[in-house]
């Protein structure tokens, strides 16, 4: 039944939102009912109350701010860097035949390493330290982002191009106002790619080398006992991790709304 | 666009072995040169033979260890984990992805899991294996399984989802049972997705088999990196980033050559 002139639009945007988080409730019910029904070892699986319990109690104290914001500090400067010396390899690779036959072959290379391999390397260089992080990070986000940028500006029809330069646009106003704005889907596809790329790469690392940040942080509950503690760091970095992306995809989303594609959910 | 392909092999045979290889070697120059100015930074730039060593002592380390079978060992190991983790991530997930594609329930209950899984990293979760199964083996080879899984399941939810639904309606008009139609008619029709999906999922493993020996140890490559590291050794460090870069461009023509013979009609499609 639909009012006049009102298109029925599907139930509303609470209901959904509901209805999504739901699985996940059943699944927070279910862990508490296994812990506290003693089915399994409370030591080894704390009640979810109780992790809840140390969550809040961490975001009060603040030293879940504070860890948090020490490793989003480092994956954010290394994006930043990392992103911005991917995309301008990628274009010049794009724009410039020379760069492209220099650079594809060691691109092709750093694409098949694991980048987190590189984290002892950085660490052998800048010993334990903000500095050995970054750098991994800057690693980590220039890959995907040079491949990404160079298909994107690689792809722009030439058609365009010619019809802008033949209108007697200059060769900064071809790339500003034509290449970049074609290439952005693709570089928007590569910057959604990299930043929780670097994200895991943070973590990773300063699980590997245990210091200051979010992943020594959970790792050290870990060793001194409190598991619950440990979980509830857990679930915050994913649920940290899980927002990121989505403000990513909304703002992709936003960035992009005049492209013609398919939405994807990844 | 699709390029233009190799007729047939024995063009390319009688193309000349000199001229394929002069073709690859273009290919290789850059590398060369890169090699070339990192042997000549690491002799005389002044950095500690700890931090950087010349390429030619990397190298050598590399051929010994080849040659003495340990670094066959370690990246059988590292291997080993890596294809146990995908094989369970691929037993788990292909079913998820399908039953998600197929029944509403399963979809309202997974996708909020998958989804949410997919973009959280996985590594963050080894504490808890370390916790429930101890350093080691199970718990390594539960992680590369548990990250594998969200990538299979969304890419067999996905291919399943466009399976086109013409096919599905002229199966179900021959009289395909209703259960039956999964593994006889979406199963296939999907399988370009679940490659795509285990194409992406195959390094994925290998990575997330190797940090998890470089954080808990237990043989392999990644525990082979961090020795160099804590002894530095840097030598050994960076044979074994040597041997996992191999291993990664390895992996990804196998992929490549396997999906050749598995799904012929899609060679040409995307070779990157």
């Amino acid at each position: 039944m639909t009012a006049r002139g009102l298109v029925y639009k599907g139930p509303a945007a609470t209901v959904r939102f509901l209805s999504w988080v739901a699985p996940l409730a059943i699944l927070a019910a279910l862990w508490e009912a296994l812990s506290q029904s003693g089915l399994v070892n409370k030591s080894v699986l704390p009640p979810f109350s109780e992790v809840v319990q140390q969550i809040v109690s961490m975001i009060i104290g603040g030293e879940l701010a504070l860890q948090l914001s020490v490793s989003l500090y480092r994956a954010l400067i290394g994006f930043v860097v990392g992103a911005t010396i991917g995309v301008i390899i990628g274009v010049t690779m794009a724009m410039v035949p020379i760069v492209r036959r220099c650079v594809y072959p060691l691109v092709t290379l750093t694409y098949a390493l694991p980048k987190s391999a590189l984290i002892p390397i950085a660490l052998l260089w800048l010993g334990v330290g903000d500095s050995s992080v970054i750098l991994c990070v800057v690693f980590g986000a220039a890959v995907p982002l040079i491949i990404n940028s160079f298909h994107g500006a690689e792809s722009v029809p030439e058609v365009q191009i010619w019809s802008a330069e033949s209108m007697g646009a200059s060769r900064a106003r071809v790339f500003f106002s034509v290449i970049l704005p074609s290439a952005l889907p693709q570089i928007l596809t590569g910057l959604r790619m990299s930043l929780p790329l670097s994200f895991i790469l943070v973590i990773s690392a300063e699980m590997v080398a245990s210091f200051v940040g979010i992943g020594n942080f959970i790792f050290a509950f870990g060793n001194a006992g409190s598991y619950s503690s440990m979980f509830g760091a857990i679930i915050m970095v994913m649920a940290v991790a899980f927002a990121i992306d989505q403000f990513l995809k909304f703002i992709s989303a936003y960035l992009l709304r005049w492209t013609e594609s398919e939405s994807s959910h990844v | 666009m699709s390029k233009v392909t190799i007729r047939n092999r024995t063009d390319v045979a009688k193309g000349g072995l000199l001229r394929r290889l002069a073709g690859r070697g273009i290919f290789l120059y850059p590398i060369i040169v890169v090699l070339i100015v990192w042997e000549c930074v690491a002799r005389f730039g002044g950095f500690p033979p700890t931090m950087l060593p010349p390429f030619s002592v990397v190298a050598e380390q590399f051929v010994s260890l080849l040659i003495s079978g340990e670094l066959i060992a370690v990246t059988a190991v590292t291997l080993q984990r890596a294809a146990l983790g995908l094989v369970i991530a691929i037993l788990v997930g292909v079913p998820v992805g399908l039953a998600m594609s197929r029944s509403k329930l399963a979809k309202w209950f997974f996708e909020p899991l998958v989804s949410f899984g997919f973009s959280t990293p996985t590594i963050t979760l080894l504490p808890v294996f370390i916790l429930w199964f101890g350093t080691g083996y199970l718990s390594e080879v539960l992680l590369v399984a548990l990250s594998c899984f969200f990538t299979i399941a969304l890419s067999t939810y996905d291919g399943a989802k466009n399976v086109s639904t013409v096919i599905v309606w002229s199966a179900q008009a021959m009289g395909t049972r209703e259960r039956d139609l999964p593994h006889r008619i979406v199963l296939p029709a999907a399988i370009t997705f679940i490659f795509a999906g285990i194409r992406v999922a195959l390094p994925l493993a290998v990575i997330i088999a190797v940090l998890a020996e470089m954080i808990g140890g237990g043989g392999g490559l990644g525990y082979m990196l961090m020795y160099g590291y804590r002894f530095l050794d840097a030598p050994s460090a960076f044979a074994a980033l040597l041997a996992i870069l191999l291993l990664g461009l390895l992996i990804d023509q196998a992929l490549l050559w396997s999906r050749r013979i598995f799904l012929p009609w899609e060679a040409d499609a995307n070779e990157k």
